[in-house]
């Protein structure tokens, strides 16, 4: 629980327990939805399609968050959880002409019962051991869709969607899209804050902290270990399903191991065990790349000395690489560890110390 | 006091000036690049191609037509969510009237969008069965690689294999969609055609230790062609596996993973002889062929090392596509109102000739209903003779026409 300003108090559990507890929070919270719903006046669209990519990818985080930062499953699958969402979605989507609102959740459910197939063997191994049955899921997950009928995924053809629809609104601008993923997202978030609040929460932390012990204390560990890969293939899902309407076409190889990777490596960089971290961790490490991406060229233009744009281009996954490596000798506990001492500063400004 | 600043400051202006009369209108093209993905290492010749072409099209045609084309790179790491995320900038910022597209990943992100953003996007791959869409808005030099693959074997059955079914197996790995397309195509071709047999594949990883169980359960169907479209890894052990037992069957191969690029992977290109490569533009082995002779002298005026291949014929053809593309679009808009549209319908106007393409494909006919020109498709076909990659013949082989495979 973070230190709040002297003079505050709570006089009903309920109040002490609440997220937003003060006026300012209030205040801030309400500010930045405002700024959500504002960003697309305000910023050019280039910016927004970046966020909205952001987003997308940071549900699946969050879904990593609480299966692997909350619960401590290594889980190297996201991605083809992510793919088994678009999947359920879009087949929804092309073969029945269910509504976003139906085959949106439907992609969350078909990736949370991919995971917990997959999370089972969670209960006899561990660490790097589970880590490789994750992968496993990466290997099967493409020929699962390959061998099943083609009228249910489409096969090697994959899906071609219609852009999602809510009543006379087409979300298939960049602007319409960008508040189809917000809207989604903040629903996500929410659902994620409280979970890791609760009595599964608290049960997930148990099972990370000490599996045995927590099993002492009477908490089921197959029951909870499945369920959290569950969980957080679900949120993979669900951000499969959101991916599905945004391309608008599906193909089972644009879900790889190389993704599960990067989710992986943008939970550790925004830090682990929280979910803001999850947040951080997606933004920064989708900033970066996009602004390499758009550095290259802009080298290459003005720098043309060295000859050829492969220097420019191949130097920017190094400046990369270099950054990640760098952020985490230095702050090995992430982001969201510089977050809160960033906000701890604030409120107990002038004094250096707690 | 003379004159003479007055000459200083107007010399400078005038030459601004006749620059804007003579470039009256610019326009960007933007590409995907790979620099950081698995593509990487094609990326030089398609680099220096893609420089001399577009310095040879502004000194030539575009100075005549008053237009100034400028591609701007973008490292989308072959990754479909870098493509749909650095899209809407390109939009926004470049403006670009064509896009010139690497692979799948800009398929995938862009293909349902490019309609509504009025950008036709170029490519030079061959295509695949769940991109044989209509109304697409990309435009692709060579059709399927299930179909360059028939343009070999009708070639053989003209004149090697006549009197019997020519026996084809495959070998391929199941990580992707697009290889497993390719042996759907290659059975609705074998199904459709009565001098052919499909005798089976064998689906193996994508980096085989060995593949000498693969090859032995092969050989023993007794095929006349091993065909694979897959990697250069696949066919360097499919021939090691075939030494080993001592057997050789000839192996066909695709553009990216052929006889050149199999030679730059082993080291050793006499490890290829008697297998062959066929795909629906130049091989890259004459540097006399007109589109080679243009890369070659505006590499050598720019600076720039040239690495004319099929890798860069590759690169061309993309180039060449969006460049006939301007120019028709010119001629019925006028060169300050070229769009985007303009250059989607001109893709339309008629046939594209070899010599438009100077020499580097067959004349090419788009029609709205794919996205590669569905007539009079044909092939180049390559083979390693005496140590040497050669042309086996001078021509292009035809291929013959085959059912759709995918149901859309």
């Amino acid at each position: 629980m973070a230190i709040l300003p002297c003079g505050v108090h709570f006089e009903t559990y309920r109040q002490h327990l609440a997220y937003l507890r003060t006026r300012s929070q209030w205040t801030a919270f309400i500010l930045l939805l405002l700024l959500l719903a504002g960003l697309p006046y305000i910023l050019n669209v280039r910016f927004i399609a970046m966020i909205s990519m952001a987003t997308m990818i940071s549900i699946a985080v969050i879904g990593l968050q609480i299966t692997t930062g909350y619960a401590g499953l290594l889980n190297l699958g996201q991605s083809a959880f992510m793919g088994m969402g678009a999947f359920v979605c879009g087949s929804l989507a092309v073969n029945f002409n269910w509504p976003f609102w139906i085959t949106i959740p439907a992609g969350g459910l078909g990736g949370a019962l991919l995971g917990a197939v997959f999370g089972i063997p969670a209960l006899r191994i561990k660490g790097f051991y589970l880590a490789i049955t994750t992968i496993a899921a990466q290997v099967i997950f493409p020929l699962i869709i390959m061998h099943l009928p083609n009228r249910w995924f489409g096969g090697a053809i994959g899906l071609n969607l219609e852009p999602a629809r809510l009543g006379s609104i087409t979300f298939n601008s960049d602007i319409s899209l960008y508040y189809f993923i917000i809207g989604v997202a903040v629903i996500m978030i929410f659902l994620a804050f409280n979970l890791v609040r609760c009595r599964v929460g608290r049960a997930l932390i148990a099972v990370r902290d000490n599996d045995i012990a927590a099993e002492m204390t009477g908490i089921n560990l197959f029951y909870y270990k499945t369920l959290a890969f569950a969980i957080g293939a679900g949120y993979a899902g669900v951000a499969g399903g959101l991916w599905s309407y945004y391309l608008r076409y599906v193909g089972a190889d644009q879900f790889t191991l190389y993704f599960s990777v990067w989710y992986m490596g943008m939970l550790i960089v925004g830090g682990l065990g929280s979910i803001l971290g999850a947040i951080f961790g997606t933004f920064f490490i989708r900033a970066l790349q996009e602004f390499i991406t758009a550095l290259a060229p802009i080298l290459v233009q003005y720098l043309p000395q060295t000859g050829s744009a492969a220097i420019w281009f191949a130097g920017m996954n190094i400046l990369l690489g270099g950054i990640i490596i760098l952020f985490l000798i230095y702050e090995p506990r992430g982001l969201y560890h510089r977050w809160i001492t960033l906000k701890t500063s604030y409120r107990i400004w002038p004094f250096p110390y707690l | 006091m003379s004159k003479k600043w007055i000459y200083w400051l107007g010399a400078p202006l005038a030459l601004v000036l006749m620059t804007t009369a003579v470039w009256s209108a610019g326009y960007n093209i933007s590409v995907s690049l790979d620099y950081t993905g698995p593509y990487a290492v094609i990326m030089p010749p398609f680099d220096s191609t893609r420089k001399a072409l577009t310095a040879w099209w502004n000194e030539t045609k575009g100075k005549k037509l008053g237009i100034e084309l400028k591609d701007v790179g973008y490292d989308m790491r072959y990754d479909p969510s870098v493509v749909a995320s650095t899209w809407p900038g390109i939009l926004s910022k470049d403006k670009p009237i064509a896009h010139m597209g690497l692979g799948g990943p800009d398929v995938a992100a862009l293909m349902k969008r490019l309609p509504d953003d009025k950008v036709p996007m170029f490519m030079s791959t061959a295509t695949y069965g769940f991109s044989w869409l209509p109304n697409t808005w990309v435009f692709q030099p060579r059709p399927t690689y299930a179909q360059e693959a028939a343009g070999f074997f009708n070639w053989v059955h003209q004149n090697l294999i006549k009197d019997r079914k020519i026996r084809i197996a495959a070998i391929n790995s199941k990580v992707s969609p697009a290889y497993v397309d390719m042996i759907n195509g290659i059975e609705a071709f074998c199904k459709a055609t009565p001098w052919t047999e499909y005798l089976g594949v064998e689906w193996i990883a994508m980096k085989p230790v060995s593949l000498l169980a693969e090859v032995r359960r092969l050989s023993r169907l007794n095929p006349d062609f091993i065909w694979i479209a897959t990697n250069t890894a696949h066919v360097i052990s499919t021939i090691q596996a075939q030494k080993e037992l001592g057997i050789h069957i000839p192996i066909l191969m695709a553009s990216h993973n052929g006889i050149d690029m199999s030679a730059v992977a082993s080291k050793d290109i006499k490890l290829l002889e008697g297998h062959y490569d066929a795909y629906a533009m130049d091989p890259g082995l004459d540097p006399n062929v007109p589109g080679a002779k243009i890369v070659i002298e505006y590499c050598k005026k720019l600076g720039i090392k040239d690495h004319w291949s099929n890798l860069s014929v590759q690169a061309a053809l993309m180039q060449l596509m969006v460049f006939k593309g301007v120019e028709r679009a010119a001629a019925k808009v006028g060169p300050d109102k070229i769009t985007g549209q303009a250059i989607y319908d001109a893709m339309f106007q008629g046939p594209l000739t070899e010599e438009e393409l100077l020499g580097l494909a067959p004349a090419l006919t788009f029609t709205k209903e794919a996205p590669f020109s569905t007539k009079n498709l044909r092939v180049k076909i390559t083979t390693v003779k005496d140590g040497k990659q050669v042309l086996l013949t001078k021509d292009w082989v035809p291929i013959p026409d085959f059912p759709k495979w995918v149901a859309q």
